[in-house]
């Protein structure tokens, strides 16, 4: 019978998947399962709280037609930040939940077990997302009445709100498809969720940009070329509906599509989302597909193909030893390689000449938003990098069942977490030599000013460090390296992200909505890492027609000389180092208890 | 050398283990027995300074579990009931980090490396990828690795699990090898019959409890284990043969004899517990004019005192 006869016994198929079924139950007895539905359901309370402690305020004083409406100004920023935070956790939720998927399975070897049953590669795929998604849904389920109740007050349209929330399931559902493939190439967890993360960014980010940097170009000479207006016209609206954080910004500004295109239905153009979900679904079910015909391949060489030994050639191997010393755990993580296999560094390689020619070709190295591109995307990239590089760590050892053949031999904790925070470390290298060389590159032409590379370094290093430390840590105190991982990079973002967004929100509720802030909040917001770059950027590398012999460096308020910027930039570094140091002697003294060793 | 007092280890209300007392001499190689979760891999790992106990003590060397973690590392050698070896490494590496971690002085790291790989018949595989390894050949270069250091005791947990005959013949050799060098073993196993013929003494150990420490043939004599002797006998043509039954009543009646019974033409004899001599029955068996046809002699087995021994209760 072929295949797609079968198509409408799917859902009753599904139904009594055995893989669904066994995740559900074992998701049911997890601990962490409640603990991450009563943190989001906190989170959004939180969020209920603050807006009843405005109303209350607005409704003590006097009652004036102004007071309710910046009540509802601030009740309407309060609702677009759940719904950007529901966004968000569901976009980091969806690989993470699947990113494990396959490889936990190929680790506790049960894959050749499941193998032997008549259960397919497909039900097995289909099985695993159906019940980690079903823990996404449970999170969009808990918020819909919050989002409700703070409809009330704000006022934001209900096709606004249904809109995010059917988005922001699709968002995560693509997350979830891409965490699963990965999880069928990956043998672990945590690298499989980076990569699916940095995908899903690639996916929402880069259509729009290339739209974007089209536009300003006249599509790239399509025109002169002679492809009608209304063909770059749809290519325009796609680019951008494309993605999700796109048509959400236009939903939260309540902006008109950008192109009007007449062949498209008019209620469709007004909703953008639901192109954008049809989109996201449909991908979705290609990644799926794309997952199972892995895993099956993946089955089909578990069990036919005979284990073939490596062979080490000598020389190599008398080279590693050579490096070996007296610090074998730095020495092991110094070999762990960052892309194991040909094919990743062939396509990483490929991505990063691409890009950097491109942005060389298009801007040159005498434009500012070059030198603003590569700063920015540098700092972001090597911070959220630092905050999962060293989150496996120990994890994975103990994944592995090394961790406690380690522990028997006499190396301190000192030594052993300083070993795996260097190779952690030395993994970034590549990455800060790149930006280095740029704009060392970048200085020699005298196209920006040489203090530029060093307040780049100290601005990327600081959080750098500070993130490492903490994804050692966490990997030392959570079981899982997903976990970990996860753990750092919500730090990294409540840092980054929550804490200016909740001081900001705070600072409405207290002084008032449009009072300027006070110079304690002014200062936190000028050290934050990306104002500082700006800021350094702005002031060393200006368009070549102005560049001046003495730079001057407006942050937030305060207009600094170059002395007191780099002064600023450099006491931000020292408390992130130091804040490094504390969280690593902290690691170090938590060892026994949380490594293992009972003496 | 290893000295335990009155260990215990729970685990919420289960209690792995309950106070166990047991001293080791030095180049005993002690078998550990017990069932599945009876509490032999949780004292293993309190020695190898992995867990905590929450009452009693245990010295290894002298040296304190409690206190001496960087002492006692130094003195063991402790092998875990999973293989847990790094899979992108070669042998040579492998052995390498590890004699790297216990400090071995870098000029001499090759020499005992060599060794290592020789007398765990690995030499060979030196450049092979771990992950490339049989399951036996890993399991050696576990038994590899606790060496690297030449500690003075060894905690092996179930070494020769998982591997096929061929690769546990080896394995039991290699450990055999390894009590003539005088170093002190704790080895635990299931298959029991290896333990008799490598082991100076064994432990066997039920829900935490010890229930008896020391020599095998102590553990027989507990056990009530006896020698057994089947005899067949042969019919003459020209002769009318013994009654066997009354040849089996006579030989009950030497104090020797716990009990004798006969069944068509076999004679079943089992000794008294700790009489492993068994000659004066031929001498009587002659005397009484029985043609025998074969005499076979099945010394008590390990398993047959471990199950008198135990309850076959699990945690």
């Amino acid at each position: 019978m072929p295949r797609w006869l079968l198509l409408p016994t799917l859902p009753l198929r599904t139904a009594t998947n055995p893989i669904l079924h066994r995740e559900l139950r074992v998701a049911g007895r997890r601990r962490g399962t409640y603990i991450s539905r009563g943190a989001f359901a906190f989170v959004l309370a939180l969020a209920v709280v603050l807006t009843i402690l405005i109303a209350d305020q607005s409704m003590s004083s006097a009652a004036t037609i102004t007071r309710m409406r910046q009540l509802a100004s601030v009740a309407q920023a309060v609702t677009f930040a759940i719904l950007w935070i529901a966004f968000l956790t569901l976009c980091l939720l969806g690989p993470t939940l699947t990113s494990g998927a396959i490889s936990e399975e190929r680790r506790a070897r049960t894959l050749p077990t499941l193998a032997t049953t008549p259960i397919t590669a497909g039900q097995i795929v289909l099985g695993k997302l159906l019940a980690r998604m079903h823990e996404a849904l449970v999170l969009l389920f808990i918020a819909a009445p919050v989002l409700l109740s703070l409809r009330v007050f704000s006022g934001v349209p209900w096709v606004t709100v249904i809109a995010f929330v059917v988005v922001s399931a699709a968002s995560a559902l693509f997350g979830a498809c891409l965490g699963l493939l990965y999880s069928t190439w990956h043998r672990g967890s945590s690298g499989a969720a980076v990569f699916a993360w940095l995908t899903a960014a690639l996916a929402f980010i880069a259509p729009p940009m290339i739209v974007g940097i089209g536009m300003s170009n006249g599509m790239y000479g399509l025109q002169q070329l002679g492809v009608a207006q209304p063909v770059l016209d749809a290519a325009l609206a796609a680019g951008m509906v494309v993605s999700p954080p796109i048509v959400l910004l236009a939903e939260t500004a309540g902006a008109p599509p950008p192109v009007t295109i007449g062949w498209i239905p008019l209620w469709l153009q007004d909703h953008p989302w639901v192109v954008t979900t049809v989109w996201l679904v449909l991908l979705s079910a290609l990644l799926t597909w794309s997952a199972a015909w892995s895993l099956r391949r993946r089955l089909a060489s578990d069990l036919n193909d005979a284990p073939t030994p490596k062979a080490q050639p000598r020389e190599g191997e008398s080279r590693r030893l050579r490096r070996l010393g007296d610090h074998p755990v730095r020495w092991r993580e110094s070999t762990k390689p960052l892309f194991p296999k040909l094919w990743h560094k062939l396509i990483i390689t490929i991505a990063l000449a691409i890009g950097v020619g491109y942005a060389y070709l298009e801007f040159g190295l005498d434009e500012q938003p070059v030198h603003m591109l590569f700063g920015m995307v540098a700092l972001i990239l090597i911070v959220l990098l630092a905050s999962v590089a060293a989150t496996p760590v120990v994890t994975t050892e103990r994944e592995a069942q090394t961790w406690q053949v380690l522990l028997t031999t006499p190396l301190s904790a000192h030594s052993i977490l300083a070993g795996k925070l260097a190779g952690a470390r030395g993994r970034l290298g590549w990455l800060v030599a790149l930006i280095g060389l740029h704009f060392a590159f970048a200085s020699l032409l005298r196209h920006t000013q040489w203090p530029l590379l060093p307040i780049v370094v100290l601005i990327i290093a600081g959080p750098a460090a500070f993130y490492l430390a903490l994804g050692l840590l966490l990997s030392l105190l959570c079981r899982k390296s997903i976990v970990a991982s996860v753990c750092a990079v919500l730090t990294l973002m409540m840092c980054w992200v929550g804490v200016p967004v909740g001081i900001g929100i705070l600072h409405e509720i207290v002084a008032g909505p449009g009072e300027s802030p006070g110079a304690i909040i002014s200062g936190l917001f000028a050290s934050h890492p990306i104002v500082l770059m700006s800021t350094a950027i702005n002031g060393y590398a200006p368009d070549a027609w102005s560049l001046r012999a003495d730079p001057d460096f407006r942050l937030i308020d305060w207009d600094l000389t170059a002395g007191q910027f780099f002064l600023v930039v450099a006491l931000r570094a020292v408390v992130h180092v130091v804040g490094a140091v504390l969280l690593f002697l902290l690691a170090t003294r938590l060892f026994s208890r949380f490594g293992g060793r009972s003496s | 050398m290893i000295e335990i007092t009155s260990l215990t280890k729970r685990y919420g209300e289960l209690v792995a283990v309950d106070g166990l007392t047991l001293s080791l001499d030095t180049g005993e190689v002690f078998g550990f027995i017990g069932p599945n979760g009876a509490g032999k891999s949780t004292t293993m790992k309190i020695l190898a300074c992995l867990l905590k106990a929450d009452e009693g003590s245990a010295h290894v060397d002298g040296l304190d579990v409690s206190r001496d973690g960087d002492a006692i590392r130094r003195v063991i050698g402790y092998m875990p009931d999973f293989l847990g070896v790094y899979n992108d490494l070669t042998v040579d590496e492998y052995l390498h980090f590890f004699a790297a971690a216990f400090g071995l002085p870098k000029r001499s790291r090759r020499a005992t490396i060599d060794g290592v790989l020789e007398l765990t018949d690995l030499t060979h595989k030196r450049h092979a990828m771990v992950d490339g390894l049989s399951r036996g050949m890993q399991q050696r270069l576990g038994v590899a690795r606790v060496l690297v250091h030449d500690p003075k005791v060894l905690l092996l947990d179930e070494p020769a699990s998982g591997l096929d005959p061929r690769a546990r013949i080896e394995m039991r050799e290699l450990l055999t090898e390894l009590g003539r060098m005088g170093k002190t073993l704790i080895v635990s196993s299931h298959i029991l019959s290896e333990l008799a013929e490598m082991c100076t003494s064994i432990g066997i150990i039920e829900r935490g409890e010890l229930l008896y420490a020391g020599s095998i043939e102590d553990a027989y004599a507990r056990a009530g284990g006896s020698h057994r002797i089947t005899i067949r006998t042969e019919h003459a043509q020209d002769a009318a043969p013994p009654e066997l039954a009354s040849v089996a009543r006579t030989l009950a009646q030497d104090p020797r004899v716990a009990s004798a019974g006969s069944e068509a033409d076999r004679i079943d004899v089992m000794l008294q517990p700790g009489q492993a001599s068994h000659h004066f029955l031929l001498e009587r068996l002659i005397g009484l004019g029985v043609r025998i046809g074969s005499f076979q002699a099945e010394a008590p087995r390990l398993e047959d005192a471990f199950l008198s021994l135990t309850k076959g209760s699990v945690q």
